[in-house]
């Protein structure tokens, strides 16, 4: 016997060493394979989840630490440009008045003591001029803006108005002439350096009533502006939401896109966009009609080995049940809406739209038990079968969206919380499914700030 | 067997996903891919275990697979290592059957014409798991020796020494067995 003789003969005999139970080795393949998808959400989705989320929470709270700054230092740091509290004549002399202003001293806020004093009171200047001066001195909610008066001793609100309080103490920094000019000698400490705000106070209180309301006229300006323009914006979102069908079991899916809003008219907004979703369906039992045949269709061909006649036997019988099928779209969703604001604030919308979808991938799966009467005396076999396309289809129009948006200020940008539903309209993907979807974008709106 | 045209088209509809071309592929090649477990592998249930592994890694990494080449010794590879991790777990490489002195006998052709699979595999059950590895390895698979001590992660000579040993045990065994089946 030579080596060679025996290498050969093994090869032979093992060659093709069939014991005849290809089909078990199959159903023993296939608990293993393919592989069951995990249920939890894909990393790329939670990371997007969780990138949207960390963005909005930061500038949120960015957003409210720099008003905190503002706040502490107009309630530590007393300003010399800091407009003052009171304006207090200290005695009316001839045709010659004295006033004093009182220094803001954000810190302590404290209300004058009535005095015995009656020939000055305190008159409320205009009122949205003190609320502008209040605001953008920074004085915030403190005690500063709730007691901003300003005492102007001119004579005719002398005679009129009942008097305020006189502080003796305090220190004088603005003297009122006969022609009711304020000469405004702001006290300020030696280190400190004169503003555009100690400035003003040189002012007479005409031309300061004037000057305010020029700078009230340019906000308003400015704010119209701003309403003007930009007129287009950028969103990007993330979506959760919902997919169903009929009685089956909602399955939750997530997106996320980026939008284009166009101004069209003061209240209407032109909004598109591109974005990936993923869209699930399930049908556990009650398979529509169409899904059923398209996969006894598909079983039907030459090559399927399922329905193949098993060797050795004359005919092959086979019934198939239990069928349930989950599909799974990978989409470019093309969304087209007008969004409407109702209010002035422009602070919420309501949209409408449809949207389009083209599929990066689809995959189809059905399960389902398959009795052969020619083997196994018709014993059932638990069948998988996976049906796989990529880049393929187009449905225009296939959901309707309908949606409320929720503006958020977050700085100059926008955090928008919209609910939507989107039914859909026609058919989606190669096995023609009919998937609604309920769920929230969460969108965050750049340069968008629309509120007034 | 699928003749080669087919076999292209089965391997081309497997590249796309299809569950049953997958199959179908699975039952025409299932004989030969348990044939070569079976010879590295002490049993059945361990070969298919190693037989089925190795079909999920085709049909995983099909895609990479040039329809150019011959796939039979593609999957003949993927076989034989995936055998091999079975085996390496078990392996000890102290393990040697001490051989008494042997003079090769020679045993009719007739006796090695007539050995079945089971004949085959009785006796190689009485070969340590080394020299059955190497013989399979070398003998049967076409394994050079410098392969064989590379995926063993054995020396070269160590390769040499099994597959030595091991054919002086067959000898031996079938020696025995032609006087037991004449």
């Amino acid at each position: 016997m030579s080596d060679e003789e025996l290498a050969h003969q093994i090869k032979s005999v093992f060659e093709d060493y069939d014991d005849g139970l290809g089909e078990q080795g199959w159903s023993e393949l296939r608990k293993k394979y393919p592989e069951k998808e995990s249920k939890k959400l894909p990393i790329w989705w939670l990371t997007g989840i969780a990138a949207t989320l960390l963005l909005a929470v930061g500038l949120y709270f960015s957003n409210t630490f720099d008003t905190d700054k503002v706040i502490l230092s107009a309630g530590t740091t007393p300003k010399a440009n800091a407009l003052p509290e009171k304006i207090i004549s200290d005695e009316v002399k001839g045709g010659t008045s004295q006033t004093r202003l009182d220094t803001v001293k954000t810190n302590t806020y404290a209300m004058p003591e009535k005095s015995g004093n009656e020939n000055i009171e305190p008159a409320k200047v205009a009122n949205t001029a003190q609320k502008y001066i209040a605001q953008h001195n920074a004085i915030g909610d403190v005690n500063g803006t709730q007691e901003l008066d300003v005492v102007v001793s001119n004579s005719e609100v002398a005679q009129t108005k009942p008097l305020t309080v006189i502080d003796k103490n305090t220190p004088i920094v603005a003297v009122t002439k006969p022609d009711d000019k304020v000469t405004a000698n702001a006290i300020m400490t030696k280190d400190e350096q004169p503003t555009e705000k100690s400035v003003k106070l040189k002012l007479s209180t005409e031309e300061f009533l004037k000057e305010e309301s020029k700078a009230l006229a340019n906000h308003a300006n400015k704010d119209s502006k701003k309403n003007g323009a930009p007129t287009t914006t950028l969103d990007v979102f993330t979506g959760t939401f919902f997919n169903y069908h009929d009685d089956n079991e909602a399955k939750l899916s997530a997106g996320v896109g980026l939008n284009a809003n166009i101004k069209v008219t003061k209240n209407l907004v032109f909004s598109f966009g591109a974005g990936i979703s993923q869209n699930k369906v399930s049908y556990e039992n009650n398979v529509p009609a169409e899904i059923s045949q398209a996969m006894f269709a598909s079983k039907s061909d030459g090559t399927n080995a399922m329905n193949a006649p098993v060797t050795g036997l004359a005919y092959s019988v086979t019934a198939t049940n239990d069928v349930s099928f989950n599909g799974q779209l990978l989409s470019i969703d093309l969304p087209m809406v007008v969004k409407f604001f109702p209010s002035k604030k422009q602070d919420f919308y309501i949209s409408t739209g449809i949207n389009s979808s083209s599929y990066i991938t689809q995959k189809y799966t059905y399960n389902y038990n398959q009795s052969n009467f020619g083997i196994r005396n018709g014993e059932a076999q638990p069948k998988r079968e996976t049906e796989k396309s990529n880049l393929k289809g187009f449905d225009f129009a296939n959901s309707a969206i309908i949606s409320v948006g929720i503006n958020q200020n977050v700085g100059k940008n926008i955090l928008i919380f919209e609910p939507y539903y989107k039914p859909a309209l026609s058919a989606m993907g190669d096995k023609n499914l009919r998937i609604s979807s309920a769920g929230i974008n969460l969108k965050f709106n750049f340069n968008g700030n629309n509120k007034k | 067997m699928p003749d080669n045209q087919s076999l292209v088209e089965l391997i081309a509809s497997c590249k796309k996903g299809d569950l049953r071309q997958q199959e179908l592929l699975y039952k025409q090649f299932y004989g030969y891919a348990l044939g070569i477990c079976i010879r590295y592998l002490s049993n059945r249930d361990d070969a298919l275990e190693a037989a089925n592994d190795s079909f999920i890694k085709v049909f995983k990494s099909i895609n990479s697979f040039n329809e150019e080449n011959d796939f039979k010794p593609w999957f003949r590879k993927v076989l034989v290592n995936t055998s091999l991790d079975y085996k390496r777990k078990s392996m000890r490489f102290s393990e040697a059957i001490e051989l008494t002195d042997t003079i090769p006998q020679s045993t009719h052709t007739s006796a090695i014409d007539k050995l079945s699979a089971q004949d085959i595999l009785a006796l190689m059950k009485n070969l340590n798991e080394m020299q059955r590895t190497v013989f399979n390895l070398y003998e049967i698979d076409g394994y050079a020796h410098k392969e064989i001590a590379s995926m063993l992660n054995i020396p070269e000579s160590s390769s040499r020494t099994y597959l030595t040993r091991a054919k002086q045990a067959l000898q031996q065994l079938l020696i025995t067995h032609s006087i037991y089946t004449k």
